[in-house]
């Protein structure tokens, strides 16, 4: 037999005893998404977003509500870098704080959402049938009303306020999420290796949670990073049309709600909010578009 | 009564154009160690009555006798004891196991599903000792099932189905999806752990000379029918089926100075929802007179041991 070429030798003698980092599927998105310049960008965007959530007492230089009427309808300076609103509040601040609201309520909101609509679809997707079609029908009857009429009336029939808003919008969301979970699960529950399990005695619940929720988990999360930037537009345009929290919460549809009356002469008052509403769900959508390249195989 | 048996074996299937026969009235026996080999083209029910043999499918009706007991009626839980004893080998390698499992928890998930098996360094060892007998090397059982070739991959479902020493194998196209040269090696592994084991084989192909290889007794199959059923030497060496005849046919001879004449078939599957009460391969059969498309043949004995459905047997 022919000598190993001394590379190989030298290759094997460094890594004897070394154990190989293998690939998992998992591992082989992350590198992908980190490839992704395009997700990066969104990453740090809500990086950004994260850090003023969760740190916003010490980077907002004032108190969120206190007002100043003084130094009212000031634009943008040193002092007060994005300037202030008609009471004299500094809307750097507020927006600083309104990222703590918007993120954890629209992490509320997904997780709702999820347990109840996600749920529902997982269940009609994996028995199908009558089940599959009642459950269905039922969300069909939500789907026939437009989404954000559905979350107005919710939020008008219940009053202002942090639960009922997330109410409106887990129930407004939940027609949607149920069906692209429902969607994810029939897409593996015919695969092969689920009859291959179901061979070797594998019990239901062991095949929803062992099999197929972590093959659909990839759809799954692509859809759960849209769904934040849905909610927070959601929360947005509810609280802007003065249905969804009650003021003076630094809510980023709120603080674009008072500028509005001022928007000719102020811009900078609803420039600001407007552009930490978009710059965030952009950043969701950029993510989540990375993520549906990073989890589908074929792009390999 | 042998080992495994089929009477009368039925699977509908109900679809909105009509009943789809997948599988209609096949009779089997298999003795305990021996292959039955179940050959037709895409479509005729092999595979379905594969599964329904393992009540991965319910039988529409009929029975199945498995080790002089009626399985065929049985509910989930009082099939369960049957489970370990009939496992199946999937036909692609590359669809059937979990992509987000590594091979060791592949191979130990029948273990510890149904064998029951909870202690992690006893399954370590028999994932071992399972790995071993199939040929995977140690070294791969980090490995996920996209990294290796579709050979080590049938390979772990080869140990998947051996995991819970089962007396009766369906093989449903295990070497369909592979390279020639590894189709030997895993039917090779099939053999070599039949005759360890005393393992009885269904070994469900469209290649007649993979089957020719493995089984002692073949079956046809067309349009969930049998239509002719003996032993392998015997259908080799005295085809009598028309339809057998033309996949015989079909079968590639590696010398030029052969000369071959292969028969080709005309048309297509015919439809199996509602079939009507003719002989199913009468549209495509040169024979076929209007007994053949007017009345159904049955199974009969045409010479000991060699069963064959066809009006024209013997004319032809």
């Amino acid at each position: 037999m022919k000598r190993m070429t001394p590379a190989i030798e030298k290759f094997q003698r460094k890594n004897a005893g070394k154990t190989i980092k293998v690939s998992t599927p998992g591992r082989e998105a992350w590198r992908r998404l980190a490839r992704n310049r395009t997700a990066l960008i969104g990453m740090g965007i809500l990086l950004v977003m994260l850090v003023f959530a969760l740190l916003a007492n010490f980077i907002a230089p004032y108190d969120y509500q206190q007002q100043i009427l003084t130094d009212a309808y000031q634009t943008p300076s040193a002092i007060h870098i994005f300037g202030t609103d008609h009471f004299g509040r500094d809307l750097f601040s507020r927006c600083v704080f309104g990222a703590r609201y918007s993120l954890a309520l629209a992490l509320l909101c997904v997780i709702c959402a999820f347990f109840t609509g996600g749920l529902l679809g997982v269940i009609a997707g994996y028995f199908g049938g009558k089940v599959d079609n009642v459950i269905m029908r039922f969300m069909d009857m939500f789907q026939a009303i437009p989404q954000v009429l559905l979350a107005i009336s919710i939020t008008a029939a219940l009053g202002n306020g942090v639960p009922q808003m997330i109410a409106a919008i887990t129930i407004s969301t939940m027609p949607t999420i149920s069906k692209n979970c429902r969607a994810a699960i029939l897409n593996v529950r015919n695969a092969d290796y689920v009859e291959s399990s179901r061979s070797i005695g594998v019990g239901q619940w062991r095949m929803i949670f062992k099999h197929m929720i972590p093959n659909a988990l990839g759809v799954m999360v692509i859809f759960v990073v849209g769904l934040m930037g849905a909610c927070i537009n959601m929360m947005a345009s509810l609280s802007y049309l003065g249905v969804g929290l009650n003021p003076p919460t630094p809510e980023w549809g709120l603080i674009l709600s008072d500028g509005k009356a001022f928007f000719t002469a102020f811009p900078h008052m609803v420039l600001f909010p407007a552009a930490m509403i978009l710059l965030t769900i952009l950043a969701f959508n950029m993510l989540g578009d990375g993520l549906r390249d990073a989890f589908d195989p074929r792009l390999k | 009564m042998a080992f495994v048996e089929t009477k009368q074996l039925k699977k509908y299937f109900k679809t909105p154009g009509g009943t789809l026969h997948a599988v209609d009235n096949v009779s089997i026996s298999i003795e305990k160690g021996e292959t039955l080999g179940v050959v037709g083209e895409s479509g005729c029910g092999k595979s379905t009555f594969g599964k329904t043999l393992m009540k991965l499918h319910e039988p529409t009706s009929g029975e199945i006798w498995f080790d002089g007991v009626n399985i065929a009626p049985l509910g989930p839980k009082e099939f369960k004891p049957y489970r370990s004893r009939i496992q199946m080998i999937f036909q692609d390698p590359y669809a059937s196991l979990d992509p987000r499992m590594n091979i060791r928890s592949l191979i130990a998930e029948p273990l510890t599903v149904l064998g029951g098996m909870k202690d992690k360094k006893e399954i370590a060892k028999k994932v071992d000792e399972l790995m071993n007998s199939v040929g995977l090397a140690r070294r791969l059982g980090n490995s996920y099932p996209h990294e290796l070739d579709g050979g080590r991959r049938q390979r772990i479902g080869v140990a998947r189905a051996l995991a819970l020493n089962p007396e009766f194998i369906i093989c449903d196209e295990p070497v369909s999806a592979l390279d020639v040269s590894i189709q030997a090696q895993i039917l090779n592994l099939l053999q070599d752990l039949q005759e360890e084991r005393g393992l009885t084989y269904v070994f469900i192909t469209h290649d007649m000379s993979v089957v020719k290889h493995i089984a002692n007794e073949i079956m046809v199959m067309y349009l969930g029918q049998a239509v002719e059923k003996c032993n392998s030497k015997e259908l080799f060496r005295n085809t009598l089926h028309p339809y057998s005849k033309a996949l015989l046919s079909a079968i590639p001879v590696p010398s030029i100075h052969v000369e071959r004449k292969p028969i080709p078939l005309q048309g297509e599957l015919s439809s199996p929802i509602n079939p009507k009460p003719c002989c199913r391969f009468a549209v495509r059969c040169p024979y076929a007179t209007d007994q053949c498309r007017s009345e159904e043949p049955e199974l009969r004995e045409y010479c000991p041991g060699h069963f064959v459905a066809c009006h024209r047997i013997g004319e032809i």
